[in-house]
């Protein structure tokens, strides 16, 4: 056993700095490998038809800004950018009210069932929205709500992690702020609007990002559920226009860049929120 | 206070006292459901008549497009499934996907969290960019893949040419098809994963490893007998999420190849075969909600599975 580690850690001990160029490099090549297709996206759509179709890639753009004008003109996207807009907003209000609601009640009350039917929710984690896909599009039809908006909101407006994150939050919260606010006649009510949510801001906006990039990034619901222009957001608009014509790639890559760059910005923006998120998620659950 | 109050008064007081604290503690323990009504509303909607209904449909002969009564025919669909070649194969093509896919996320996420907190600078920006696919949207991501994978005109092909290797027709030959899909997977998803062990890792002491290293222990001796056992219950998690994103993934292949999965059918999962059951021009949908349980069942099965491992880990770290 004593010699068997010596020539291990003897193995093992190559020198300090070309360990650390190693590490480097296969963390550069694993970000550049990942960052690497959302370059492309930009790069092909600002290439020239016949670079597009050169049997060696270029790998840097010809700034051909006219695929942009090309492809904007082609389809209504204001009108999707507008739809895109306006359902994610009202999914994140909707979403936010119910979360901070239910994070609430599991947070700082005592009810029977209260374990059970916070366990009822966490297990919806365990039932794919695949497999409920044929039942939940009958009940949406059934209730005439096929090619409207509501279809593509309130099947969104709860949050399974919005309500687990604010539950976090509202635990950690001191049962003395509340005593306090209660000698000062507070309800429950007025504590939660007062001084429990402006508290939960931080919570509030991590919710608020991970809705709102779940639904401007939602596809085949939207696309199940709307048949009209006037009511597509951008994902299945970008869908549609894709599938129709294959022989214009420079102009295709203009519109996936277009549609694409208001995530990246909101991304770039709010990062630290979007992975503070996850990890909250993780290390409690 | 009670004290100055006559006799009489405090104990009608008293008497009173129970039933109006009764009646106040009531109404703030009633007050809590009033909190839950909207989530249990819209989540008894979308979620779980939906979870109900799906396992009645399935014993019917259900179509979409005819209006009034369904057919009821117990337990045909499945029988017919038995017997579908098309949905041995898909199945078939799921448990691939998910033996191949989940592995290689797990090792690749926890080796690039590790190298990630290995000392290295600037772990911010790495693990931006290392996560930015994640949060990008499907469809114009898939494009961009597509057009990579382009036989004549893609990237990859490119690249290749520049090595003098012969081309390989990724989504259009039947042997690459899938393969090609969990390369995309792989690349959208990782971010997340390697996220959650950050945070993992994160939980556990430095001092741990530095005791471990003035004993004499290598890097692998680290990894192996502190930070893999007590990382434990974060893999599992991590584990857990993606068995079950993996055994649902269909949009992908959707996009990529189309609502039968390609040539041969080769890509084509069960979530896509139930999906291209259900909506068509000749909708299946009983059939289609048949195969929904079934994955509903094998997803289920597998997360209880996970669970209960995660649980009997649970207490065996919290022994230390």
């Amino acid at each position: 056993m004593a010699t068997k580690l010596t020539t291990r850690s003897r193995l093992a001990y190559r020198p300090r700095w070309l360990r650390m160029v190693l590490r480097y490099l296969v963390v550069g090549v694993a970000s550049l490998f990942a960052i690497f297709p959302l370059y492309w996206i930009f790069v092909s759509s600002l290439l020239t038809t016949h670079s597009a179709f050169d049997s060696v890639p270029h790998f840097l753009p010809d700034w051909d800004w006219s695929n942009y004008a090309r492809a904007w003109s082609l389809a209504p996207w204001m009108q999707y950018f507008a739809n895109s807009v306006f359902i994610a907003s009202c999914t994140v209000v909707l979403a936010l009210v119910t979360s901070l609601l239910a994070g609430y009640a599991f947070g700082t009350m005592k009810f029977p069932g209260r374990n059970i039917l916070f366990l009822a929710i966490l297990g919806l984690i365990m039932i794919p929205a695949e497999a409920t896909l044929i039942p939940s599009y009958l009940i949406v039809s059934t209730l005439g709500w096929i090619d409207t908006y509501q279809a593509q909101i309130i099947p969104f407006a709860v949050s399974i992690s919005g309500i687990f994150l604010l539950r976090q939050f509202f635990l950690s919260l001191p049962p003395s702020l509340w005593e306090a606010a209660q000698l000062d006649g507070c309800t429950r009510f007025g504590y939660l609007m007062r001084i429990a949510a402006p508290l939960a801001r931080p919570a509030l906006t991590v919710v608020a990002l991970q809705v709102f990039i779940g639904s401007w990034n939602a596809f085949l619901w939207p696309y199940l559920v709307t048949s009209s222009d006037a009511l597509r957001p951008v994902e299945v608009g970008l869908q549609a226009f894709l599938t129709a014509d294959g022989t214009d790639p420079t102009g295709l890559a203009a519109a996936a860049a277009f549609t694409t760059l208001p995530v990246l910005v909101i991304f770039l923006v709010a990062q630290r929120q979007f992975i503070e998120g996850i990890s909250a998620g993780s290390t409690r659950g | 206070m009670e004290q100055n109050v006559p006799l009489s008064v405090a104990g009608m007081a008293k008497e009173r006292r129970p039933f109006v604290w009764r009646l106040r503690k009531w109404v703030s323990t009633g007050q809590a459901y009033l909190y839950l009504l909207p989530v249990f509303v819209i989540l008894g909607l979308f979620a779980y008549a939906p979870s109900a209904f799906v396992f009645y449909m399935s014993l019917f002969k259900w179509n979409f497009l005819v209006h009034g009564n369904q057919p009821f025919i117990g337990l045909a669909n499945y029988d017919f499934l038995l017997h579908d070649p098309n949905f041995w194969q898909a199945l078939q093509v799921t448990l691939f996907y998910v033996a191949i896919s989940v592995p290689i996320q797990l090792f690749f996420s926890l080796f690039l969290a590790l190298l990630l907190l290995s000392g290295i600078r600037a772990k911010a920006f790495w693990r931006l960019a290392i996560f930015s696919p994640f949060i990008m949207p499907l469809v114009s991501t898939t494009f961009i893949w597509f057009w990579m994978f382009d036989y004549y005109h893609g990237l990859f092909n490119g690249i290749l040419h520049l090595f003098h290797l012969p081309p390989v027709n990724w989504l259009g030959d039947p042997r690459w098809t899938l393969i090609s899909i969990i390369f995309y997977t792989t690349w959208k998803s990782a971010g997340f994963n390697i996220v959650m062990f950050l945070a993992g890792l994160g939980n556990i002491s430095p001092a741990l490893a530095e005791a471990a290293r003035v004993d004499g222990a290598n890097t692998w001796q680290v990894f192996r007998y502190i930070t893999w056992p007590l990382l434990k219950p974060i893999t599992l998690v991590v584990l857990l999420l993606s068995t079950i994103e993996a055994f649902k993934m269909f949009q992908p292949v959707f996009l990529f190849v189309g609502p039968i999965g390609g040539p041969l059918n080769a890509a084509r999962t069960l979530g896509l075969y139930l999906f291209s059951q259900a909506f068509s021009n000749n909708p299946h949908d009983g059939l289609g909600a048949a195969i929904s349980v079934i994955l509903f069942l094998l997803v289920f099965t597998i997360s209880v599975a996970q669970l209960s491992l995660t649980q009997r880990n649970l207490a065996v770290t919290h022994q230390y």
